[in-house]
């Protein structure tokens, strides 16, 4: 039986407020779309800062590709760049994730810290730009960027490494359609560029529905810190008392007094 | 006190605003911007030593007239950038050196009629020193980042030893004080925008103070996020940054006349 890529067991987190994961149990496996479906507050964000492991358990063991990760393995230097060029981790926040003074340093950041060659560091940033058409912004300060180009270049700035696993937290929210569509192609375009395409395994937290076909095979729908279904998006997607459960969709009235419930944006029933 | 604040942080996002601009006239092409950011960066520091000890006005008034010509003849612009901060360091530097006025004992050169103080040449003398010497340190100061790209300035920094801790603070500080004063400010539009009429000074205070706070808890979550983005992709407390920007004949010759002027109103008395 093949080693899980990322098995969690009984795992627990508490923030001084509350907690944000409880008992918490799952395994994906490589090469998996899985994306994390809750309401705010849930424990989705959590979760995937403990499969980064920016964030540990207080009880319970969080394991990836069979090794333990704990403060102390990430202590070695050796242990740390390895999981650290094999996982991206794309933050809701771009502001926060944008922290260079130009795009190309930002897109830079990770291979310069990762201890790759100068020559390998200007190829690599050269071909993701190109890639990802943000040449033209390569000498732009972060701040005079539009939200969909911070977001580009935030997905640019871990891709660059290219990981084998990618944890987007809410990857389209706050970003016009367009904009969105234009992330789904990227995402797509990075899985299918890698050679061995099972190799490539994406996690996503979002509460958007719309985009779930697109974003996973697979669906875990959270509420406190718990995983209460699972399942594929189109199983989760139609079972109206789960998304209503999860926050997920609401009921909505209409000026003619009918009210029905649907899923994210609204669409005039014809 | 309140809206003093709020007028003073708008302001301030007006300058930093200016400042973004002038990222731009770095990349210009002038006298200035074709020197190397370490040889710009050893010149300022030598001219703001030799300012700092100077008693000579003439001397310093000298380097701040030369500096000036120089970062007009690279971009005009910089005039309205200047102009901002010679107004700030004029009105605390200003404030702060008023007393020597009166109370250094010197030639008489005026009495003051009602209050009986007595101006001395010799406390003018260090006023306009000590004036002179803060206008033209900014002064300096601000020519080498008008004309220089911000990415190589923190470049030549690291290329001149300074530890690696440092530059990465400065270039954080540079990129995250621009979204704090957007959230102080945000917050302030925020609040006015729900009040009717205006509060007592005694309430002004209170919103201050919890605006202070919860702007201090926005930074704390702020830097924490950066923190984990930075560790995510592989930061382990050393930041590494692309090559080592070399110096060209001119740098060596631009740095060689800094020392001597440097030397020169050093030792003039």
């Amino acid at each position: 039986m093949q080693t899980p890529l990322f098995a969690i067991d009984n795992v627990n987190f508490r923030y001084t407020d509350g907690k944000a994961l409880d008992a918490l149990s799952l395994t994906i496996e490589a090469g998996e779309r899985v994306a994390l479906l809750g309401a705010n507050g849930s424990g989705k964000s959590t979760l995937l800062r403990v499969l980064d492991a920016l964030l540990f358990p207080e009880s319970g063991d969080v394991r990836f590709c069979g090794e333990l990760l704990t403060e102390d393995a990430f202590s070695e230097d050796e242990f740390a760049y390895a999981f650290r060029k094999r996982v991206g981790f794309v933050f809701q926040n771009s502001d926060a994730q944008l922290f260079s003074t130009t795009v190309f340093d930002e897109v830079a950041f990770g291979p310069l810290q990762l201890r790759l060659g100068a020559g390998e560091v200007r190829r690599r940033v050269a071909q993701t730009l190109e890639r990802f058409n943000i040449s033209p912004l390569s000498d732009r300060a972060p701040h005079q960027l539009s939200g969909g180009e911070k977001r580009k270049v935030a997905l640019a700035s871990v891709l660059v490494l290219d990981p084998d696993v990618l944890l987007l937290d809410e990857p389209t929210a706050g970003l016009d359609p367009r904009s969105q569509t234009q992330l789904m192609d990227m995402l797509d375009e990075w899985q299918h560029s890698s050679a061995d395409r099972c190799a490539k395994t994406i996690v996503t937290a979002t509460h958007d529905l719309h985009t779930l076909e697109d974003m996973a095979g697979r669906c875990l729908v959270m509420e406190r810190g718990r995983v209460i279904a699972s399942g594929s998006p189109g199983e989760i997607l139609s079972d109206r008392d789960l998304l209503e459960r999860g926050n997920l969709v609401h009921a909505h009235r209409h000026r003619s007094r009918h009210t029905h419930p649907h899923p994210g944006l609204h669409r005039p029933q014809v | 006190m309140a809206n003093f604040v709020e007028h003073h942080v708008s302001h301030l996002m007006q300058g930093w605003d200016l400042i973004q601009r002038a990222d731009s006239t770095g990349r210009l092409h002038g006298p200035l911007q074709s020197l190397s950011a370490p040889a710009k960066i050893v010149v300022a520091a030598l001219l703001i030593v030799a300012v700092v000890a100077s008693t000579h006005v003439w001397a310093i008034l000298g380097i701040f007239v030369l500096t000036l010509t120089l970062a007009l003849l690279s971009c005009r612009v910089v005039f309205d950038l200047m102009r901002i901060a010679w107004l700030g360091v004029f009105s605390f530097t200003g404030v702060m050196s008023l007393p020597a006025l009166f109370l250094t004992r010197g030639p008489e050169l005026l009495r003051v009629p009602i209050a009986g103080w007595t101006l001395t040449s010799t406390g003018l003398h260090i006023f306009l020193v000590l004036l002179l010497r803060a206008e033209t340190a900014v002064t300096i100061t601000l020519t080498v980042i008008l004309t220089t790209p911000w990415p190589r300035l923190l470049a030549g920094l690291r290329t001149l030893k300074v530890p690696s801790l440092v530059v990465a603070l400065i270039g954080a500080t540079y990129r995250y004080v621009i979204l704090l004063l957007e959230s102080a400010l945000d917050m302030m539009q925020s609040r006015r925008s729900r009040l009717v009429g205006p509060l007592a000074p005694r309430e002004r205070r209170r919103l201050l103070i919890s605006t202070g706070g919860v702007l201090f808890s926005k930074s704390a979550a702020l830097s924490q996020e950066v923190h984990d983005a930075m560790i995510s992709r592989g930061y382990r407390g050393e930041t590494y940054v692309l090559g080592e920007q070399r110096n060209a004949p001119r740098d060596w010759i631009a740095m060689a006349a800094g020392a001597l002027l440097s030397l020169a109103v050093a030792v003039l008395r």
